[in-house]
């Protein structure tokens, strides 16, 4: 019943009880979260520890969020920014860009533990890692969340002519990819 | 944001349990973590700590210095001497101590009297310092300082 509440009423029950209306944000967001957040990291660990860190900067911030934006936009951009600390940091560790699942699994402790693709699996994650991150973002929320282009530019602070190029040539890229 | 589930769809598997106890672990490190984190009340309370050490530090001080400059051999109830003891030297330094005992004695600081009680080593210091004798006692008129 709970995660029907609309934002304004969540935003009214954040004012009266914090807590309970931040319980409710962990409820109704988190799982979503962990994917978007997974999808860019591939890793387990590095997803569960950006989401963590996603909700300790929401729950220090939450008495400034401004219903300019939805709830979830903003706890996107968070988990993105997150996600891309993640990625950054990993890429400096390697020295170079990581981006294929192979390398990714050598790098951290659990491996290919928690994946279990098919081979076609495999090589589309493959060819959505060999995205620059700008593209990549556009591309996971848009093919696999499902989010509108004005959503996504209130995620990112990209236009959504810009996004809706970055998009299209994101798809082409994967296309191509995938028949070589 | 539309009703889907596409965005669990993904080749990545997630440790047993995993979500099951997700929303509790972000409670725990969240609001749990400032309920009960004593780090955060420490945090709240370092200044005023620290304030209450500086002005404690000061106040300790201010007693010793009181002590030594009106002591009259008697001890100040709540300043032992091993609290003087403890009292960093770098404070001490700058305090002519010589002058505060010779105060809290009951000494004059004029002169005339201690001339009168040490009067060979006087003499050997006007001789090592090569001061005129008969000028001085010049100045001192008829007084019997031999």
């Amino acid at each position: 019943m709970k995660e029907t509440l609309n934002d304004t009423e969540v935003l009214n029950l954040l004012e009266t009880s914090p807590e309970q209306g931040f319980r409710l944000i962990v409820e109704k967001y988190s799982r979503r979260l962990y994917w978007h957040i997974r999808r860019l990291v591939i890793v387990h660990e590095d997803a569960d520890d950006a989401l963590q860190n996603t909700f300790i900067s929401c729950w220090k911030n939450i008495s400034r969020f401004r219903q300019q934006s939805s709830i979830y936009t903003w706890l996107y951009s968070i988990a993105t920014n997150e996600a891309l600390m993640i990625i950054r940091k990993r890429n400096r560790l390697a020295e170079i860009p990581v981006d294929n699942l192979k390398d990714i699994f050598l790098l951290s402790e659990e491996g290919g533990t928690w994946f279990n693709g098919d081979e076609a699996e495999e090589k589309l994650q493959n060819a959505i890692l060999t995205l620059p991150d700008k593209q990549r973002l556009v591309f996971n929320m848009r093919y696999y969340d499902e989010l509108s282009y004005e959503d996504i530019s209130n995620i990112t602070g990209t236009s959504v002519g810009a996004l809706k190029a970055s998009y299209f040539h994101a798809m082409k890229k994967v296309e191509k990819y995938l028949t070589s | 944001m539309k009703p889907s589930e596409k965005y669990e769809k993904s080749p990545f598997r997630v440790p047993d349990n995993y979500f099951s106890e997700l929303n509790d672990r972000i409670i725990e490190s969240t609001i749990g973590r400032k309920k009960t984190g004593l780090t955060a009340k420490l945090s709240v309370l370092k200044p005023l700590l620290s304030l209450a050490a500086v002005i404690a530090g000061a106040a300790v001080i201010t007693l010793a210095v009181l002590q030594l400059v009106t002591g009259d051999g008697k001890k100040q109830p709540g300043l032992s001497h091993e609290v003087v003891a403890d009292i960093p030297q770098f404070l001490i330094d700058g305090i002519d101590m010589f002058m505060i005992e010779a105060e809290a004695e009951g000494y004059e600081p004029a002169i005339p009297l201690s001339l009168h009680q040490h009067g060979d080593e006087i003499i050997e210091y006007l001789l090592l310092n090569e001061i005129e004798l008969s000028l001085l006692i010049k100045y001192l008129g008829d007084e019997q300082i031999l």
